[in-house]
């Protein structure tokens, strides 16, 4: 079963295409990679899929249902929810309204806050606190929080461990991890720790020029001997 | 206590109109120097509604917040959104202007001569040997509770987060679903309503001016410097602070000088604390 399909998509900022026609599809409960260089076209693609870039050919549904049509917004509220890899939190709200004010139009918000800081309970002891006064992981941490009061079908995620250190980078993953099994989540992750995220994904796309160069299992790809030099300029 | 009260009296004028100030440049980042002007506006539509329609004043007041929220929320969607995006000084500079075609409208609507509510004679209300003018209790009364409402209304209600959410970071509301242009709407309608409210109040305590534009639009920006753009608590306090330097300065020096306090509070908040009182620091990007 396919809740998020991408068909020959196409992507940019209104100066020429950075994504050139992508094939993608998402299952529930699916964590999906998206590797490649810097300049790829992995977060143009996110972006594209939330609305914050135009889409220029292609199709894009959730759930059957086309996405293209619809602001921002209204893909949030039809499940596919962004979470952008910075400047994301509201830093003047504390973290209870940062996670209230998410589920706009929602009557049960008390019931969705209590389910979500079941789901993220280490965001408890700071839940009164000023978001712009949090460190970098409790901001990331009440992010996730706030994307996850949407009850998303997909979630798309930017970078979520840029600036933390290498302990929380893991922790953060691993969270991801839990959360797309245990609500049928589906997930799909831009990563610029590709090794630590392939280890946890089921599966990957290394993107390149705005085009898919490989595809396939997560754990396949990341023994693959050149895999490092060949996407990311490691030492061989 | 007799300054005191005058300079709470002041500051209940200014009170509203310098939060819709702060409301307005929190929202879209520009100082809408056209707050003056708006607040004339609020002052002669309710004379319009009280003296020649004969309507009481509160009726005549809540018109004026109508008219002055339907002014605000015309002058954004012809003046202010066409240039969103521009520099903060770009749509100063334009509000301004705003400012003059406003002021110059009402005179070509109402004339020079200036007006009064018809209101009946009343005696002062007397607190601990001080005699306090009945409309002087009415208008602080009414503007503290117009600004606790307001502080209420951001604080409590889902439309209030929504609109600081916004304020705070409008590209991440959008994408977390939250109707953005309905909430910035909702915003300049409210900032709309307080500039008709203190239009009202300006004309219960003082008098209605065509010349009123700059005389209120310099102590209401003041207001909001002081405390902290950004801040509605900040921009109330504000409006204390600057009734008190306003009737210190009548006190000791001359009344003549009242006009110049704006100006001179503004310099100084500038120099020694740019944030205000409750601002926050920001840095230069």
């Amino acid at each position: 079963m396919t809740l998020l399909c991408l068909q020959n998509l196409r992507a940019g900022y209104g100066g020429g295409d950075i994504v050139h026609g992508v094939d993608l599809a998402v299952a529930p409960g699916e964590m999906v990679a998206l590797v490649g260089p810097n300049g790829a076209g992995k977060s143009t693609l996110l972006k594209a899929i939330a609305g914050v870039a135009k889409v220029t050919g292609g199709t894009l549904t959730l759930d059957e249902r086309n996405l293209i049509p619809l602001t921002p917004a209204a893909r949030a509220q039809a499940g596919a929810v962004f979470m952008p890899q910075d400047r994301n939190v509201f830093r003047t709200l504390t973290v209870t309204e940062n996670l209230s004010v998410s589920a706009w139009g929602c009557r049960d918000i008390a019931q969705r806050r209590a389910e979500v800081t079941s789901l993220l309970p280490t965001m408890r002891p700071y839940m009164h606190k000023r978001a712009g006064g949090l460190s970098g992981g409790q901001r990331q941490m009440v992010a996730l929080g706030m994307a996850l009061m949407a009850r998303p079908r997909v979630l798309l995620v930017d970078e979520p461990t840029a600036g933390l250190s290498p302990l929380l980078v893991g922790e953060m993953l691993d969270v991801l991890r839990e959360l797309a099994a245990a609500a049928a989540l589906g997930i799909l992750i831009v990563e610029q720790n590709a090794r630590a995220a392939l280890e946890r994904a089921d599966r990957a796309l290394v993107l390149v020029d705005g085009r898919v160069v490989r595809s396939g299992s997560a754990a396949v790809l990341a023994q693959e001997p050149d895999f490092g030099a060949l996407f990311f300029g490691e030492a061989a | 206590m007799q300054m005191f009260i005058n300079a709470l009296a002041t500051a209940a004028i200014l009170a509203p109109a310098a939060v819709a100030f702060t409301l307005i440049f929190t929202l879209f980042r520009y100082a809408n120097f056209a707050a003056g002007g708006f607040v004339t506006v609020g002052a002669f539509a309710a004379w319009t509604l009280n003296a020649p329609l004969g309507l009481p004043l509160w009726a005549g007041g809540v018109g004026a917040m109508g008219v002055c929220a339907g002014a605000v929320a015309l002058s954004d969607r012809v003046v202010f959104r066409p240039l969103r995006g521009r520099s903060g000084g770009t749509l100063l500079l334009v509000s301004i202007a705003l400012s003059f075609v406003i002021e110059n409208i009402i005179r070509f609507c109402f004339g020079a001569q200036v007006k009064g509510f018809d209101l009946p004679l009343t005696g002062p209300m007397v607190f601990a040997g001080l005699r306090v003018p009945k409309e002087t209790v009415w208008v602080i009364s009414i503007s503290l509770i117009a600004t606790l409402a307001v502080g209420a209304l951001l604080t409590f209600t889902p439309i209030g987060r929504a609109l600081r959410a916004v304020a705070d970071n409008a590209s991440l509301a959008n994408v977390r679903g939250l109707p953005v242009p309905g909430v910035e709407a909702f915003g300049v309608i409210v900032a709309g309503a307080l500039f008709g409210l203190s239009g009202t109040l300006v004309g219960v305590d003082l008098a209605i001016d065509p010349n009123l534009n700059w005389a209120i639009a310099i102590p209401v920006i003041a207001a909001a410097i002081v405390g902290g753009l950004g801040s509605p608590l900040g921009a109330a306090i504000g409006a204390v602070v600057i009734g008190l330097a306003e009737e210190l300065t009548a006190a000791h020096f001359s009344p003549t000088y009242k006009g110049a306090v704006g100006f001179v509070v503004i310099a100084l908040v500038l120099l020694l604390r740019p944030q205000g009182l409750l601002g926050t620091k920001v840095e230069r990007k």
